[in-house]
């Protein structure tokens, strides 16, 4: 498979294709474009109907916006996003609303996410009517009722305002929200990122009961790794508006390629004191996506750039030897 | 070092709280957010303090400081002895000169926590301009050491840089400089690798270690993340509801957890395959039903009673009092610590 033709894959729900975003930074008196934030730059990717990509990597690497890119709620610079055949990349506002019936977004904060003037019913019934989904009031309320029973809240909530709820319930109604349309595709942006680690576990699992139950595919925003290997299929790797290594679950956390996966995996802390392992510690933080570095935009802090890396960027290629598993990389010394 | 049990004996004790009581009196009645708390802080030890989002953790460290909003909230009852005294008898201007001095802290925010307007190099001084007698030009000096310490690359620059010219790591390594300044005996850290990336959340942890035995402080490391205390903590208490739950070395609480909410936690974390722990991948991940109590409304007995799948009738009647876990040899032969073993909790162990 060729990375720059969009597939034609019936399997495949979602391709996006040398997708770039930069941010414009402007200075002087005359406001001009003065220097740009490379945010996202030439990522390619496909998601397949049923599993979850699972999307991770520091902050200010890019994730968050790619996935905002794709659903088009932040415009891509230039790049290509074809979802079920269709390339919406330049689609206008009326079709992109019908669009946005199949992709929906779940956000991190649950605090921030939800408006506090408005009940959960006008919170969950806002998508259906919309969308024109409900013939009368009966029907969506009904619709409403049949949401809350999904996500495990209780009936009583219809007439509450999110101020009456923990984060995790809150999160739930963000759920319910993003179903509420159902879609094919959801992006889950941290999801679970500002909950407490008994509550995380709670939506974690409601949130790959309804994957089974609705078959959604799921683009899953994350920055904690241990959670991103339980709930993904695939896992891409970003650094710096680049994705340095694509595989899946199983063979990225086990054999992992990329020296900047290695270090991310080996600075977990393990909740185990009798376990010693090798930890690989990076020199400084992450570059500047203004001015990223010469040649590969990992060399400064990679524990084995040779003289090669500060020159010549790697090209993503696949090292897998098994067909139809693809391991991708952009390293010159993959290990 | 984690679980050396040849220092068993000569562990110094630097701090002591001892029944820790503080409220907070709101319109709707009083909150008891730490409730009953004791532990000790030892010389070049740390202690790890976990639990989920108010358990009274941050409360029992800003009490040590004397940090609460007074009113609404109050130290009700308890002690906290350093050096001998009592430092919840101690006045204001007492309070000041151990604060920030002797025992420090620093916060989860390194983004809030440095003011805006002024170089760090201009905040670190501050603080020890306030405590050390020294001629300003040696101030200046002595902020230059510290940004050294912590490692910030060329430090006679970065100290007239303002935070905003900082990543969130050189941040919280300043913030670490400004509780390091003065020598503190005791260093609170409020979760000080939260806000940040998981590499940059290790170089902090490590750096934090190294300081400790280069400076032989007692730290008090509180988190919510479980695998950050396994892997910096010898002592860890579990709070629950304002009440400590379990505690005991960090070996007894990770190989043999007795608290049901312990046990809750820990299995509620998704393994990492690669690591020995987890070699079977879970399918679904063991929750913990439900939600927090309320501290307002608490229910009578013990307070994890609605979310435990251990509960018996008499969870509901009286709230068990933290009691020792009877010695297991063999348990005992993988722990020489000599931290005891204490739960909450009338199960039979």
């Amino acid at each position: 498979m060729s990375m720059n033709e969009p597939a034609v894959n019936a399997d495949i729900l979602l391709s996006v294709r040398n997708m770039v975003k930069r941010f414009p930074i402007m200075g002087g008196i005359l406001s001009k474009e003065v220097a740009s934030v490379k945010a996202v730059s030439d990522v390619s990717f496909d998601i397949r109907r049923g599993e979850t990509l699972g999307l991770v990597g520091e902050s200010g690497c890019g994730k968050s916006t790619l996935g905002r890119c794709i659903l088009r709620l932040i415009q891509p610079t230039s790049g290509t996003i074809v979802f079920r055949g269709q390339d919406i990349t330049s689609i206008d506002h009326a079709e992109l609303r019908k669009l946005r019936r199949n992709m929906q977004i779940i956000f991190q904060d649950p605090y921030a996410s939800l408006n506090p003037r408005m009940t959960v019913e006008d919170i969950l019934g806002e998508p259906l009517d919309i969308h024109k989904l409900c013939r009368n009031k009966r029907e969506r309320k009904e619709r409403i009722l049949r949401l809350l029973d999904l996500c495990g809240l209780r009936r009583e909530s219809i007439a509450r305002y999110p101020h009456e709820f923990s984060g995790g319930q809150r999160q739930r109604i963000c759920i319910a929200r993003a179903l509420a349309v159902e879609p094919e595709f959801i992006v889950c942006d941290e999801p679970v990122s500002a909950l407490d680690v008994s509550i995380q576990a709670q939506i974690i699992n409601l949130m790959q009961d309804l994957q089974k139950e609705l078959s959604l595919t799921y683009l899953f925003i994350a920055h904690d790794l241990k959670v991103v290997e339980h709930i993904s299929t695939r896992v891409a790797v970003m650094y710096l508006g680049k994705i340095v290594e694509l595989a899946t679950a199983e063979d990225l956390y086990r054999e992992p390629k990329h020296p900047y996966t290695r270090a991310l995996l080996s600075a977990i802390p393990i909740p185990d004191p009798t376990y010693q392992k090798e930890r690989i510690i990076l020199r400084g933080d992450v570059p500047s996506p203004i001015n990223p570095p010469e040649g590969c935009f990992f060399h400064p802090r990679c524990p084995i750039a040779q003289d090669n890396c500060k020159i010549h960027r790697p090209e993503l290629r696949n090292l897998s030897s098994n067909e139809g598993i693809a391991h991708i990389v952009s390293c010159h010394y993959p290990g | 070092m984690t679980a050396a049990g040849i220092e068993t004996n000569n562990r110094e004790k630097i701090l002591e709280v001892q029944n820790l009581r503080t409220s907070f009196f709101t319109e709707d009645g009083e909150v008891r957010a730490v409730d009953d708390v004791s532990f000790n802080v030892y010389k070049g030890r740390t202690l790890g303090i976990v639990g989920e989002s108010g358990c009274g953790k941050s409360v029992t460290s800003l009490s040590i400081m004397r940090l609460i909003p007074m009113p609404p909230g109050r130290i009700v009852s308890g002690e906290i002895i350093y050096k001998g005294q009592d430092l919840l008898k101690l006045n204001f201007a007492q309070m000041r000169s151990i604060r920030g001095n002797e025992i420090s802290m620093i916060f989860q925010e390194p983004m809030t926590s440095l003011n805006p307007v002024f170089t760090v190099g201009n905040q670190i001084c501050e603080a020890i301009a306030l405590h050390q007698k020294l001629p300003r030009r040696q101030v200046r000096d002595k902020a230059i050491e510290m940004l050294q310490l912590v490692k910030i690359p060329s430090p006679e620059k970065r100290v007239d840089d303002y935070p905003h010219q900082l990543s969130g790591g050189m941040r919280q390594r300043v913030m670490i400089a400004m509780a390091l300044s003065c020598n503190p005996q005791i260093l609170i850290a409020d979760e000080p690798s939260t806000a940040l990336d998981v590499t940059i959340q290790a170089q902090i942890l490590d750096l934090l270690k190294e300081l400790q035995d280069k400076v032989g402080m007692g730290l008090i490391l509180i988190t919510h993340d479980l695998g950050v205390v396994a892997e910096v903590a010898d002592e860890v208490i579990v709070m629950y509801a304002g009440r400590v739950v379990e505690h005991g070395s960090v070996r007894q609480i990770y190989s043999n957890p007795k608290m049901p909410y312990t046990m809750g936690l820990l299995n509620s974390i998704p393994t990492l395959s690669r690591d020995p722990t987890g070699k079977i991948k879970k399918k679904r991940l063991e929750t913990i039903p439900g939600i927090v109590p309320s501290l307002l409304n608490l229910p009578i007995g013990c307070r994890f009673q609605d979310r435990c799948t251990y509960v018996v009738d008499e969870c509901r009647r009286v709230e068990p009092e933290l009691r020792e876990v009877p010695s297991n040899k063999q348990s005992d032969k993988l722990d020489m610590t000599g931290f005891s073993h204490l739960i909450r909790c009338v199960r039979d162990v």
